[in-house]
């Protein structure tokens, strides 16, 4: 898959989100997500889905289903080891993207605010409002930049979820290191964080993220773009038509 | 004060007539079983367990239905192969059942309240030691004292059953545990069942702690008990029996906990509280977007590939 010309500056590149690409299929491609973001997304998922699959039967130990599945990794001990072992590729993957995050913020002086970032702005709240408009048929669909409100809720959610679910379940993992550092009581906090937050991202990736990713009108019956990283250039100028006018202004992409 | 329930009514009376003329033969009958047939029936059946005093050629009969003791059924019906597997399984009915002899089966049943007594009170002709602790327990104590908040204390067959009596090292005897104690503490057995102990032993984790390993099971005392494993100065003690690391903080974890209930200590609560709060709020976000978007997209047919984008 030969990379177009199209224009792309070094440090663009470094990034891995701006180069444009031709002739998949006939289609012009814009590269979305570096080498580094599907990855990271993919050890994402592989883990999670680890752990939801380990996690939660010994949560409803009294269901049947639980205990069905508790067999067929052979034991709590056999889930507890292989929920451990995703849990530790899953906090390795989260660390290193906090690690890349400072990076690109602190050396690369990366800006916080700003259409290229996922942190919250003040369109966000009036692209929401605009979605709701545009729900019932009340005004145009408003013209996203490169992250929209609920890909950037999805993305902090996981951050915040990881960084919980993460810190809750070290805490259980090594329970009188626990206790020794604070007390045993945050024990009972951290198995109410554990289990509630396992739900909360259960329930978010299935009803919420599954959606946006397979079931979204457009995307159905998948978008590949978190895994191939390339998304067709009319697709980005349908959903993200700011983001698109803004790449074709800045002359990465060629016009339609 | 004794009624005869069931098919034991007609058997019960033929009973007493085989009792008073032709009872002679059948007892005639049982000790020739019991001195030439036990092989025999051992092998036909799994009526007889071995040195079962003949008892079982009436008790492992099911239709021998139930006697009705101060308003309580009960069953007369031995299983003679839940017998035979039982930790019991080899002793003769009358080490229990004491001064029940085939020439006279049932000279003692005339008195009820006798005769459970015996058979309660034999428990402690074999195990000794047990019985001296479970003496001197809390619900030992209780046992002597009759009934609490209408509850009656537990004696030994509450926890072991009578003629099922398991062995107590194996997997299932420690599952069904909880729902022993369950039985008359049922508000504990929920919180226990909610944590880390709870969960693991009702999957199999044999290794994980259940009632009896926290409160001891005969000499069970109330936590506010010096002597108890959970007194103050043994509560850490116990814990380390398979939390080896663990120090005094580690005591400070609640087994017995409902975090909803304002009981709990004030960050659980809030954090429990937090929690639900939270879900119901990022759901409720999530699905109301989720279900505009779902409703758009069927409304412009977007879904059917008749519309254009998004
Ligand atoms: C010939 C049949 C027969 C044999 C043999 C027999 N039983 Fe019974 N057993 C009965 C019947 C019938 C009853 C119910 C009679 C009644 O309660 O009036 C009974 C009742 C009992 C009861 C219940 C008493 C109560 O009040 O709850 C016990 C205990 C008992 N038998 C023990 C034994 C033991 C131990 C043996 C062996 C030594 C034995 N039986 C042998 C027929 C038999
Ligand atoms: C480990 C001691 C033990 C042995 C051995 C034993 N029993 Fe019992 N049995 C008991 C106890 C305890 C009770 C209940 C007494 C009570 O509290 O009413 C009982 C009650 C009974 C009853 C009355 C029915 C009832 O449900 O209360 C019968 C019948 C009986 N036993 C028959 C037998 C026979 C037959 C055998 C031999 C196969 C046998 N028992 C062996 C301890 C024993
Ligand atoms: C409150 C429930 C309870 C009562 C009452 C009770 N036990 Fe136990 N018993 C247990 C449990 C649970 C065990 C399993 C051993 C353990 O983990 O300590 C056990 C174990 C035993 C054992 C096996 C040896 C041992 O100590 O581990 C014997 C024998 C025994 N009990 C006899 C008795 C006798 C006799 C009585 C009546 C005096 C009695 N039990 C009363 C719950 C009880
Ligand atoms: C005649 C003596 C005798 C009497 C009476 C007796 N037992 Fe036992 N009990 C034994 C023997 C023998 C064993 C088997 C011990 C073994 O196999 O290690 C045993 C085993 C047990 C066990 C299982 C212990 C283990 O290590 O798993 C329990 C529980 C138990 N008895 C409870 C009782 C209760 C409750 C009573 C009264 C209803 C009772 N026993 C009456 C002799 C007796
Ligand atoms: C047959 C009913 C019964 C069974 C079974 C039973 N208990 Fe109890 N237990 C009681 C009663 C009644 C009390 C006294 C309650 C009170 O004083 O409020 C009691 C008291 C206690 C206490 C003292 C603390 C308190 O609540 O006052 C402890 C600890 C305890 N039981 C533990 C256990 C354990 C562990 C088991 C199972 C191995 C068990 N019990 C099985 C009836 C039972
Ligand atoms: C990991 C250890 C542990 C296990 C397992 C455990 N408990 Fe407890 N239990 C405790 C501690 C610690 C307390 C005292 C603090 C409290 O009241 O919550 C307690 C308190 C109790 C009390 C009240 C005692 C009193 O003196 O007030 C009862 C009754 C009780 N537990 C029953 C049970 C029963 C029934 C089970 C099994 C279903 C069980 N426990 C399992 C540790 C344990
Ligand atoms: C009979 C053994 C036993 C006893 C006694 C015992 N525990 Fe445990 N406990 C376990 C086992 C096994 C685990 C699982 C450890 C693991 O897999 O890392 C565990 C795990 C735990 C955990 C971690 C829970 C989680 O969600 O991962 C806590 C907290 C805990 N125990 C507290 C206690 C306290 C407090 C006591 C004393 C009152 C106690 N335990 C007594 C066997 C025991
Ligand atoms: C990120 C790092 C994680 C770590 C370090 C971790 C660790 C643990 C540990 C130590 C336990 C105790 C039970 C056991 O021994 O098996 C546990 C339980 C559990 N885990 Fe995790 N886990 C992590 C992630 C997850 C994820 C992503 C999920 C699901 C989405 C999850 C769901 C659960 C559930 C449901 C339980 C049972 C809790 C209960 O019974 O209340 N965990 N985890
Ligand atoms: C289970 C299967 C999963 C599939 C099929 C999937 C698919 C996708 C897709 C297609 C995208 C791109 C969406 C877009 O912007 O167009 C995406 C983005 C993302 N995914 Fe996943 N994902 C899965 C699981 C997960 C899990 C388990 C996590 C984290 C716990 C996760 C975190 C993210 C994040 C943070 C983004 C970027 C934000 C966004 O674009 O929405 N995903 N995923």
């Amino acid at each position: 898959m030969a990379e177009a010309t199209y224009p792309a500056t070094g440090e663009e590149r470094l990034e891995g989100a701006a180069v444009a690409e031709t002739n998949v299929e006939g289609r012009d491609y814009y590269v979305r997500f570096s080498p580094y973001h599907r990855l990271s997304h993919f050890v994402m998922m592989t883990t999670f889905i680890g752990c939801a699959l380990t996690g939660p039967p010994l949560k409803y130990s009294y269901d049947f289903w639980a205990q069905a599945m508790m067999g067929f990794w052979g034991g709590v001990e056999n889930a507890g080891l292989i929920h451990r072992v995703m849990a530790g590729f899953m906090v390795a993957d989260f660390v290193i993207h906090v690690l890349y995050l400072g990076y690109h913020i602190g050396l690369k002086k990366a800006k916080i605010f700003g259409p290229d970032s996922i942190f919250f702005w003040k369109k966000d709240l009036t692209d929401a409002l605009g979605m709701v408009k545009w729900f019932f048929d009340r005004g145009p669909r408003p013209r996203f930049e490169r992250f929209t409100f609920w890909e950037k809720f999805d993305y902090w959610a996981v951050f915040w979820g990881i960084a919980m679910i993460g810190t809750s379940g070290f805490a259980l993992w090594f329970p009188t290191v626990t206790s020794t550092l604070v007390s045993g009581i945050f024990l009972n906090v951290a198995r109410i964080i554990h289990g509630d937050e396992a739900i909360l991202a259960i329930g978010w990736i299935l009803f919420v993220h599954l959606y946006n990713s397979h079931l979204r009108m457009n995307v159905f019956p998948m978008d590949p773009v978190i895994f191939t990283g390339r998304m067709p250039v009319e697709h980005v100028k349908h959903d993200k038509a700011a983001w698109y006018d803004r790449l074709v202004r800045e002359g990465k992409i060629k016009p339609e | 004060m004794k009624t005869v329930a069931g098919a034991a009514g007609g058997f019960a009376k033929e009973f007493t007539c085989l009792r008073r003329g032709a009872g002679f033969g059948i007892l005639a009958f049982i000790l020739l079983v019991l001195l030439t047939g036990e092989v025999a029936w051992a092998q036909e059946s799994a009526q007889s367990a071995e040195g079962d005093n003949g008892c079982l050629v009436c008790h492992g009969q099911e239709y021998l239905g139930s006697v009705e003791v101060d308003g309580a059924a009960q069953d007369l019906f031995v299983g003679p192969e839940a017998y035979e597997e039982s930790a019991h399984g080899l002793l003769p009915c009358a080490s229990c059942h004491i001064g029940f002899t085939h020439d006279n089966p049932h000279q003692m049943v005339t008195n009820a309240e006798f005769f459970a007594e015996t058979a309660r009170e034999a428990c402690r002709n074999c195990h000794a030691d047990q019985f001296e602790m479970y003496q001197q327990s809390y619900h030992g104590e209780l046992s002597r004292g009759g009934v609490a908040g209408g509850v009656l204390a537990p004696g030994c067959t509450d926890c072991h059953g009578m003629h099922q009596v398991q062995r107590v090292d194996t997997l299932e005897y420690r599952q069904d545990i909880q729902q022993i104690c369950g039985q008359c503490h049922g508000g504990r057995t929920d919180t226990f069942l909610d944590t880390y102990h709870g969960k693991a032993i009702t999957l199999g984790r044999e290794a994980s702690a259940t009632c009896v390993d926290c409160h001891g099971s005969h000499f069970i005392l109330p936590t506010t008990n010096p002597m108890s494993t959970l007194s103050e100065a043994n509560h850490l003690d116990t814990c380390q029996t398979c939390h080896p690391d663990a120090d005094e903080g580690f005591t400070s974890f609640l087994v017995h906990i409902q975090p909803t209930s304002t009981d709990a200590p004030l960050i659980v609560f809030a954090v429990a509280i937090f929690y639900i709060s939270m879900i119901v709020v990022v759901f409720a976000f999530g699905g109301i977007h989720t279900l505009l978007y779902i409703y758009r997209g069927l409304k412009n047919g977007l879904y059917f590939g008749k519309g254009g984008h998004h």
